[in-house]
């Protein structure tokens, strides 16, 4: 059976088996995350002009340490707040230049540290949908950028101020257990990396972000 | 503060709807990192005669057709050279570059050269006469005075072979003051029309020449732009004048308001007004916006935006505040008008205007010459300008006065 397919059908069985409503109470959790991402064509600017960067699909994993608020700070409101660490990795597919597109291996990697408040609507259902805004700190590293063959970007990094919103829904399984499943947009500033003859450039970075996850709360 | 996050949140999302997804403007940045693969030289002709001219041209082949090529005009790059001078010399001047004069009869081997790489061709050098010499566009060609026109000369030679000639050749005009020709590289053959006219502009080569005559009518209208005395926002119940102002292909401009036809896009929000006197004359009906265009023959203006706001008149002043005439002369007095949003307006057309003693002096209300004073005795004389039909914020009128000193 196709490991997407099985996937979905644990999804569901886990969705279908979501345990009634109860009341929220606070507490610390721990929620671990695997991520989709879709990073924007990028539009960089060198000293002699601009190319453009598309991107394959990529992936990556987050690991997030919060606490939940519940209702036991009705000033604050419902949600959460939380740490969140998480890693993702694309891999380059065309550069864009005056003279047209050219097939170009490499990738970016892009670890983030992220603040993130969590707003939730709580129903009487184990459905908890919820919106999200966090701001952080992100390095922004590449591989050698080759076209055709020869190097155009130099392997390095940079660290950059990161932002991410989106929002999600919560299906309580249990007192404990949570799966998070969610829309993340996640940005950042514009990292200076290098050139392979030294000279730099300024890069954007944007990305669609998907992400299915599992919440432990003690 | 969660609860604020939603609000934000939404923010954040349309912002980046609008400005963060798949953003990619077209890349300037050239392809400087793919190497050199080959060069290629383009000759402008197969063959040349003595005496003539050809253009060689230095292409550039990057990449490699399995994954991605692209090619570049290097002909001011390279560096040019012949094997043989005397039958064949290759500018490398960069204004000329690639430029080749055909010297005698014989055969050359043209090289470019970039870096590493370098490519040759053969190219001979022919002893065939010219037997005739034309000049392309064939018909008698009208042209606007401002206009150019790039002519092109070929001769025809003893070999059967034809030949442009263009740079070869030398130009002339007959009547410079009506059209002029280029004679030097670049830009040989290229006629520009200057006054109205009629003219031979004629190339000559070995002993051949061909003329071309060019009439030159007046410069034609190229484009139509509005402009406002009041800028583009005015006060409902006010008027303002529009200006139409023509460029012509001379690059000569011309007031054009009262000749052009005048449109507004919605008249219930502003119209211009078509009489003779008034020309171009917009009256602000009611708050909103219009787009008004002036048009003259084929040739219509952008959309000038007039937003017509619904501020209410504050205050009125006459702009002199000590005026004085002499006894039968004029005085043109200007009134502007403070609006509640804090705007000015010249209201001079608007107001109405009145003197205290029309033995002493007399001021115009007659359309086009309102606030025109005249000093008709010695004296002094109150005069005043009335809001009259202008919204005011208090709903009556506005008045503003001044002593008018006639000497």
């Amino acid at each position: 059976m196709p490991t997407r397919l099985l996937l979905a059908l644990v999804l569901l069985a886990l969705i279908v088996l979501a345990a009634p409503a109860r009341a929220a109470t606070p507490g610390p959790y721990l929620e671990a995350e695997g991520i989709g991402s879709w990073l924007n064509d990028s539009r960089n600017r060198t000293a002699e002009g601009t190319f453009n960067a598309e991107f394959q699909r990529g992936r990556g994993w987050g690991l997030a340490l919060g606490y939940d608020l519940a209702g036991a700070y009705p000033g604050i409101g419902t949600g959460r707040i939380e740490l969140e660490a998480a890693r993702r990795r694309s891999a380059l597919k065309k550069l864009d230049f005056a003279e047209g597109k050219l097939p170009a291996t490499g990738k970016v990697a892009i670890k983030s540290l992220m603040c993130n408040t969590i707003a939730e609507y709580h129903e009487p259902s184990p459905w908890v949908p919820y919106v999200a805004l966090g701001i952080g700190y992100a390095e922004v590293a590449i591989s050698q950028i080759s076209a055709v063959g020869t190097p155009f970007i130099a392997a390095g990094k940079d660290r950059v101020l990161a932002w991410q919103a989106g929002g999600g829904i919560g299906i309580e399984l249990g007192d404990h257990l949570t799966l998070d499943v969610g829309y993340r947009y996640f940005a950042t500033l514009q990292p200076q990396l290098q050139l392979a003859d030294g000279s730099t450039f300024k890069m954007e970075i944007g990305s669609h972000n998907l992400l299915l996850g599992v919440r432990l709360k003690y | 503060m969660v609860r604020s996050c939603f609000r934000l949140l939404g923010w954040l999302l349309v912002v980046t709807a609008f400005t963060g997804c798949g953003q990619n403007d077209e890349p300037t940045r050239q392809i400087d990192f793919v190497p050199l693969s080959s060069l290629e030289i383009v000759s402008q002709n197969s063959q040349a005669a003595a005496g003539t001219t050809n253009r060689f041209t230095a292409i550039g082949h990057y990449g490699n057709p399995a994954t991605f090529q692209f090619t570049r005009d290097l002909t001011s790059q390279v560096t040019w050279a012949s094997t043989n001078p005397v039958v064949l010399t290759v500018s490398n001047d960069p204004a000329l570059a690639g430029l080749a004069s055909a010297g005698v009869a014989g055969t050359a081997t043209v090289t470019a050269t970039l870096g590493a790489s370098h490519t040759d061709l053969d190219f001979t050098v022919s002893a065939a006469t010219i037997s005739s010499l034309s000049i392309t566009p064939p018909a008698s060609t009208s042209l606007h005075a401002g206009d150019t026109l790039q002519l092109q000369a070929t001769g025809a030679f003893s070999d059967g072979t034809s030949q442009d000639l263009n740079e070869a050749a030398v130009w002339s005009s007959s009547a410079a003051d009506v059209a002029t020709v280029g004679d030097a590289v670049p830009g040989k053959g290229l006629v520009t029309a200057v006054a109205v006219g009629t003219v031979a502009i004629a190339a000559s080569f070995g002993g051949t020449s061909a003329t071309q005559a060019i009439d030159v009518t007046a410069a034609a209208l190229q484009s139509i732009v509005v402009t406002a005395e009041d800028g583009n926002t005015v006060a409902a119940g006010t008027t303002t004048q529009l200006t139409a102002t023509g460029t012509y292909s001379d690059g000569s401009t011309e007031d054009l308001t009262d000749q052009a036809t005048w449109a507004s896009s919605l008249t219930s929000v502003a119209k211009v007004d078509q009489d003779a006197g008034n020309h171009g004359l917009l009256s602000a009906l009611a708050a909103g916006t219009s787009k008004v265009t002036a048009a003259l023959g084929s040739v219509t203006s952008p959309g000038f935006t007039v937003t017509v706001s619904s501020a209410k008149l504050s205050s009125l002043a006459i702009d002199q505040t000590e005026p004085t005439v002499s006894v039968g002369q004029t005085l043109q007095l200007t009134a502007t008008g403070t609006f509640a949003d804090g705007s000015t307006q010249n209201l001079t057309r608007d107001v109405a205007w009145s003197s205290g003693d029309t033995d002493i002096a007399t001021v115009s209300v007659s359309s086009g010459n309102e606030g025109t004073v005249k000093g008709i005795a010695a004296g002094t004389v109150a005069l005043s300008a009335t809001s009259d039909a202008i919204p005011t914020g208090s709903g009556t009128t506005v008045t503003a006065t001044a002593d008018l000193t006639v000497q």
